[in-house]
């Protein structure tokens, strides 16, 4: 059995080059099995804008990494007992020729089996992000761009239409953001609705499919009010224009329009079954 | 000065000395060097939970006001010995990691199952890879090929049907459980169904590891079934097949 945790699960930090931190990590073995582990770090790149990463091979020049603990170097096999827990002090030095960009890591606790090189069967391994901003400035302004806005279903009815807000948001500066704001939804000018946007990172020049907090699909039920509506998002030093979309009263049209046709349908079989009188 | 005008000068000199006799002097920390700036109202020395045989401890050592204050509309706990229990850890466990195969007959698949189990507090939610060493291989370095599935159309990131006995090769299936009751959640954009299979990523063939679950919410002791499958043709030579499977577990960031 493999059943290993982390703490912290991710590290957010803004340093100046050539400087160091720690980050101080509880791994927990859980299961009532003694396993073998090491670790490793490997840095990583967005992949997309769903929050997969793509790991690299090769070592980052301008930042390494070591461990703290003076018994445990990176990369050591050591044994963790049944339900307990070690810390482990990662340590990151930033060289003072490093770039002033993100670099982001995945810090890794593997399990290994020492019995076999070939290590048959299943293993596990859990990992805890690194988010290294290296900059002099540590007070980076954000930066965004609503880079898509898409309210589904495309035919909005006003009775059986649930609406859904689809939005990608592109962070225009070379270090990660959070974006804090709202998806505002306006009729004719009043506020309809407001969705308090869940502050995800959105990495370096990348963008990311944003949620509402409490409402992760951004929904709203109906029934609504026929008409045009707009949607926008309202981050603390960006408006974006706004999205027009429109619901119809598609539904009770399609009602009134099924009662016509019974009632000319019905009309024209009457007057076809009525018999003709002829005056003598 | 007339009685009215010195009970109101006296009211006034009451009023100021209870003012400047109520003054505390305001203490904050602050902490700078050339790399960093700390300024804080107060610095915790220590917080949390501990235990031992005898006792359970929760403290909060260094913060101002600690403790729990309750009122007619709220209940304000002040200090890090309450967050202990909010601060659930990122948890990641595989309950068997021993996957048999056993005899393996031309034409007849074998499957075998194990559960995988994730606990991402973590607002952002989770992703799991999966890769295999090398394909199945005996001693000799015969291998059981990584299936394609039934129309040929599946790979390490392209699902694909596979329920004909006459497709071979080795796969996964996933699919995510509430208790044991297949529910899809976490899998089902990788696997649309338990008749859906993919090849594992290979790393001897420098392909990459691929997600087969994930979510974009906080989740507590979320499972799926892991299916491994293999299918061999009659003319498989015959041997001990083996590899090592990976899985891999991290927060989304």
């Amino acid at each position: 059995m493999f059943n290993l945790s982390i703490s912290p699960p991710q590290t957010e930090i803004a340093i100046i080059p050539g400087t160091s931190f720690t980050q101080a990590y509880q791994v927990t073995n859980n299961s009532n099995q003694a396993v073998y582990l090491n670790t490793s770090v490997s840095e990583w790149i967005p992949q997309d804008s769903f929050s997969s990463i793509q790991y690299l091979d090769q070592t980052n020049p301008h930042i390494s990494f070591s461990l703290l603990n003076s018994n445990l170097n990176l990369g050591q096999d050591f044994l963790l007992p049944p339900n307990s827990d070690r810390q482990i002090i990662l340590k990151a030095v930033i060289s003072k020729d490093a770039p002033e960009k993100d670099a982001y890591f995945t810090f890794f606790v593997n399990q290994i089996d020492q019995t076999s090189t070939d290590n048959p069967g299943a293993s596990g391994r859990i990992g805890a992000h690194v988010l290294i901003s290296a900059s002099t400035n540590l007070n980076q302004k954000p930066k965004f761009n609503l880079k898509s806005l898409l309210i589904t279903p495309k035919i909005k009815d006003i009775f059986f239409t649930n609406l859904s807000f689809h939005l990608e948001l592109e962070n225009q500066t070379g270090f990660f953001q959070k974006p804090i704001g709202q998806l505002i939804i306006n009729k004719s000018d009043q506020e309809f609705k407001t969705f308090d946007l869940d502050s995800q990172n959105i990495l370096a020049n990348h963008s990311r499919q944003i949620y509402c907090l409490d409402n992760p699909s951004c929904s709203l039920k109906g029934p609504f009010w026929p008409g045009p509506y707009t949607a926008s998002i309202k981050l603390d030093n960006y408006t974006s224009p706004p999205v027009n979309f429109v619901i119809l009263p598609l539904s009770p049209l399609a009602f009134i329009l099924i009662l016509f046709l019974i009632y000319f349908t019905f009309n024209k079989l009457k007057s076809k079954t009525k018999p003709s009188s002829n005056s003598a | 000065m007339n009685h009215k005008s010195y009970i109101l000068f006296l009211t006034f000199c009451f009023i100021l000395t209870s003012y400047f006799l109520n003054l505390k002097s305001i203490v904050a920390q602050r902490f700078d060097s050339d790399s960093y700036i700390i300024e804080m109202g107060n610095l915790n020395m220590t917080g949390g939970r501990k235990d031992s045989g005898s006792f359970n401890l929760t403290d909060t050592v260094g913060q101002n006001a600690p403790g729990q204050y309750d009122g007619s509309t709220f209940i304000l706990k002040s200090g890090f010995q309450y967050i202990h229990d909010t601060l659930l850890k990122f948890t990641f466990s595989i309950d068997d990691l021993s996957i048999e195969l056993d005899t393996l007959i031309p034409e007849f698949p074998t499957t075998d199952t194990n559960t995988i189990t994730i606990t991402s507090p973590y607002g952002r939610g989770y992703q799991i890879y999966a890769h295999q060493n090398h394909s199945l291989k005996n001693m000799s370095g015969y291998t059981i090929p990584d299936t394609t599935c039934d129309s040929s159309d599946c790979s390490e990131s392209v699902h694909g049907l596979w329920t004909q006995t006459t497709t071979y090769g080795f796969g996964l299936n996933a699919v995510g459980l509430n208790d044991t009751n297949p529910t899809g959640v976490g899998t089902s954009q990788y696997f649309p169904t338990t008749d859906h299979f993919r090849q594992f990523a290979n790393y001897e063939l420098g392909e990459t590891p691929q997600v087969i679950m994930s979510e974009t919410i906080s989740v507590k002791d979320r499972s799926a079934q892991i299916t491994y499958k293999a299918n061999i043709s009659p003319l498989q030579s015959s041997g001990n097949y083996q590899n090592s499977i990976t899985f891999t577990a991290i927060p989304n960031y």
